[in-house]
């Protein structure tokens, strides 16, 4: 977006409040967003972050999925805070857990002294109903595993499942949590906007709100003495035209657009001020397979056209080499999960077109006339590759590894779509070969779980959540079932190593690259973001870590 | 009073099936609209999630389209347009109610102005007609008329916008102002009206120009306009009294007509300058498959066509006796 000429001359001052007041030369109205807390300084840090709406309603309900910016990760907090640069749990409204033996029992010991924003205190009966709201009336809300949530003290709340299943710290221990003073008196909250929340999170109050931005002020009541240091979050509803302008003009403090060229385009223009750090922690990227189709069902075809592709300049060719290329173990090597031994034995994800031909003619894979390979059944090797068409990151890497492939005489044929048609088409299995994105989960159980188990295998034609590729591999589902038990680290560690090493054998999909967290920070106002040297949390702005940072960085005064 | 009841029936037989269109139209699209979030939030959404949000979003595989027509119509029947999926859990009243109007300020200030300027322009080309005036004028403004929306709008925020830096391109007002009832935000809205206006009017007003200076010429050629000219009036006053004003009857009829597209007339607009109307929700309500708000728009563009058709029709009664007496 475009500041209008008489903004624009005062922005070198500052912004927010301060600026229109100095800068409207008395006039009375046009105010700015106003500051809100009572205390500390009154700088009001400005986010991007949607970069899809362009108009906001007053919806800030924690339970929906379309809810304001900064509901989940400003106003309400979760049971814990999960880390992906260091894959720590940062206690947070609890101070610690314990598992039973069996792996089907998690408790939560909460912080005592915690209030929500309106004084009253926050307690064990206040996960108990959040739980009990998500059951009732949102399907369980993604945790179908949860039995029963049980306040079995003041502070202290006791999950239990109906199965084993250790994943579930990172997924029910970062559900936000909604009180229930206010939440058991909504008659429907499917159907609550909540204009005006009360949370136990840095900044509750909506100091000023309007359809094209809205400012959350501080919270009176925060449990973190002294924090957060700063006013208020200022959100502009930004379409994906002006965001990225926004961004590289400055009047955004904190982003996470991805920004072609982002060393030229944004850090070079002012080098004192504008910084990015692209965390290479989000999930892989894969290629991903319909098994049920020959010959994408034979590990040496899957693993000969991984074997084809030149995963560094794809990568160099797409973003500018700010991530990693994907390895045999399907994991991110910056994950602490991450076992080397078994990538080091890695034989399929480094580009070597004369084996990949090797192992094709040994197959049987005949080159035909036009030197597209012909299946001893007599079918060319020809298929379609789907990916979003909004995704031009995506499509760029498709049409990459499409001219890769050729080499070995096989004929993936792009085919960008809207990413509906493409989510619709691996759900029901009506596709060849997609280029999707990540499954990031707190453990490697997301990844491995989606793509290999068993269990989740449907048949074409019905929709399937996950396994997409309709791949079964028994081994693979009985060590999953083995992780979801065991619920010490080691134990977990020893698991996962079992995991990649299976998947690297059996290739159910082909690991493009690391997906990478992108984050831009202008430190002309603000200083404390993470970066490489300090990365306590990514520079992502929606997920469950942004209030790592809303509580961290201060203004320069 | 008969013309009247025959034509209202006709209205409503149109109702029903723009109506069953809109139903219709955005199923025909793959996907749902929880499909379209898990593509946002690549990778952030577990699948167990990904279920919870088609059952609160109402995305039911088994319902039979049949059933769910029935319930699109019972809802409408009690002027509920039901909740919107992008904006989950607002109405889509509430959605459409906080757009509307910048829409109406837009599209209503463009047809003003490209009315007032085309249909004067068109009165003063045809009293001057085959001179100067009328061989530049004339052909300049159709030129402008025939190119693309899209190019020209897009040519505008670069030139005007990006490289000269003299006006702004997006969104209806500056984002670091509140909406006050005072004159600096008045002016920033009007000045972020500019290019968007000026854009609108641009490809209007040759339409408005070439079918004023028709009329006007063929009322130029009456017999009174002769009686007129023998008696000596100035040529100012039979112009404007006895030329435009006869002239003007059909032209402003076809100015009612235009009043019901002003909202579907925005969608370009919107989306080129991201204009926060309802031309832009449209378009970011389609992205996201949000049925019941794709539903709500269709309606409101719908209904805002019918509406100005039977207006019309209303004054035609008014104004022609034929009408009356058919």
């Amino acid at each position: 977006m475009r500041s209008s000429r008489l903004i624009a001359a005062c922005v070198p001052l500052l912004t927010g409040v301060i600026l229109l007041s100095s800068c409207s030369s008395g006039s009375s109205s046009g105010q700015a967003a106003s500051s809100g807390g009572s205390s500390g300084s009154s700088a009001i840090l400005n986010m991007s972050g949607e970069g899809e709406v362009t108009i906001y309603t007053r919806n800030f309900n924690p339970f929906s999925p379309s809810a304001n910016l900064g509901t989940t990760t400003a106003i309400y907090e979760p049971l814990v805070v999960y880390t992906p640069t260091n894959g720590k749990y940062t206690p947070w409204l609890a101070t610690s857990w314990s598992w039973n033996s069996g792996s089907t029992q998690l408790t939560f010991n909460l912080r005592h002294g915690v209030k929500w924003s309106d004084g009253k205190l926050f307690t064990a009966a206040d996960v108990a109903s959040t739980f009990q709201i998500l059951k009732k009336y949102f399907g369980g809300g993604g945790f179908p595993y949860v039995k029963s949530v049980v306040a079995t003290g003041p502070y202290v709340v006791t999950f239990t499942f109906s199965m084993p299943f250790s994943p579930a710290l990172g997924q029910v221990g970062q559900q936000v949590i909604a009180p229930e003073h206010i939440w058991s008196k909504v008659p429907n909250p499917v159907k609550f906007t909540n204009p005006s929340p009360v949370g136990t999170g840095p900044f509750t109050q909506i100091t000023s709100f309007a359809p094209q931005a809205y400012v959350l002020g501080r919270n009176p009541h925060y449990w973190q003495p002294g924090k957060p240091h700063f006013a208020g979050i200022r959100y502009p509803a930004y379409s994906p035209e002006s965001e990225n302008e926004a961004i590289v003009q400055g009047s955004v403090d904190w982003g996470d657009a991805y920004i072609p060229n982002v060393q030229k385009t944004y850090a070079d223009k002012n080098p004192a001020d504008n910084h990015y750090w692209f965390a290479k922690t989000g999930g892989t990227i894969p290629l991903v397979f319909n098994t049920t189709i020959a010959p994408l069902n034979n590990v040496t075809v899957r693993k000969a056209i991984s074997l084809a592709i030149n995963r560094e300049a794809n990568v160099e060719s797409v973003y500018g080499s700010y991530t990693a290329t994907g390895n045999s173990t399907g994991l991110s090597p910056t994950s602490n999960w991450f076992g080397s031994s078994v990538a080091s034995s890695d034989d399929w994800t480094t580009q070597n077109v004369a084996k990949a031909n090797a192992m094709l003619d040994a197959a049987g894979f005949k080159r035909g006339a036009n030197g597209i390979r012909v299946s001893p059944s007599g079918k060319p090797l020809t298929f379609t590759l789907e990916t979003g068409s909004t995704s031009s990151d995506y499509v760029q890497s498709s049409q990459n590894v499409a001219a890769d492939v050729k080499k070995i005489g096989i004929n993936l044929v792009v085919t960008p779509k809207a990413w509906n048609t493409v989510i619709s088409d691996v759900e029901l299995g009506h596709f060849q070969v997609a280029h999707m994105f990540e499954q990031l989960g707190t453990t490697p159980y997301t990844f491995y779980d989606f793509y290999m188990s068993c269990d989740n295998v449907v048949k074409v034609g019905k929709t399937a959540l996950q396994n997409w590729g309709r791949f079964c591999d028994p081994t693979a589902t009985k060590l999953l079932a083995k992780f979801a038990a065991a619920n010490t680290q080691p134990a977990q560690q020893s698991i996962a190593n079992q995991l990649q090493a299976e998947f690297a054998k059996v290739a159910p999909v082909v690991p493009l690259f690391t997906q990478p967290d992108w984050g831009e920070f202008n430190t002309a106002r603000f200083t404390g973001f993470p970066s490489a040297s300090d990365p306590y949390a990514t520079g992502q702005t929606r997920y469950p870590g942004a209030v790592l940072v809303l509580t961290t960085i201060r203004p320069k005064s | 009073m008969r013309y009247l009841l025959t034509r209202l029936g006709f209205y409503l037989v149109a109702l029903w099936g723009s109506l069953t269109i809109n139903f219709l139209l955005p199923r025909l699209a793959p996907g749902d609209p929880a499909s379209s979030l898990l593509s946002r939030m690549t990778g952030q959404m577990t699948p167990a999630q990904l279920n919870s949000i088609r059952l609160i979003y109402g995305v039911d595989t088994h319902a039979s389209l049949l059933s769910e027509y029935g319930t699109y119509l019972g809802q409408l029947a009690h002027g509920n347009l039901g909740i919107s999926t992008s904006y989950f859990p607002t109405p889509v009243s509430t959605v459409i109610a906080s757009a509307i109007w910048w829409t109406v300020l837009l599209g209503g200030v463009s047809l003003v102005i490209g009315f007032a300027a085309g249909a004067g322009l068109g009165i003063l080309v045809a009293w001057r007609r085959a001179t100067l005036v009328d061989s530049l004028v004339t052909p300049s403004t159709v030129f402008l008329a025939s190119v693309p929306y899209f190019w020209l709008a897009t040519a505008a925020v670069f030139i005007l916008g990006i490289k000269l830096n003299w006006l702004p391109v997006s969104h209806s007002y500056n984002i670091d102002l509140l909406p006050a009832f005072s004159w600096p935000f008045i002016g920033d809205v009007a000045l972020h009206a500019v290019l968007p206006v000026a854009t609108i009017v641009a490809v209007s007003v040759g339409n408005w120009l070439i079918v004023m200076r028709s009329t006007m010429i063929s009322v130029l050629s009456e017999d009174y306009i002769t009686m007129a000219i023998a008696k000596g009036l100035s040529p100012l006053r039979i112009a404007l009294n006895y030329g435009a004003r006869n002239a003007l009857l059909p032209v402003t009829t076809t100015a009612g007509v235009a009043v019901g597209f002003i909202v579907s007339g925005a969608l370009l607009t919107e989306v080129v300058f991201s204009y926060s109307g309802v031309g832009y929700l449209l378009f970011t309500a389609v992205e996201g498959l949000d049925y019941p708000l794709i539903q709500g728009l269709l309606l409101i563009i719908t209904v805002g066509v019918l509406a100005a058709n039977l207006l019309v029709d209303g004054i035609y009664v008014l104004l022609d006796p034929r009408v009356r007496r058919s």
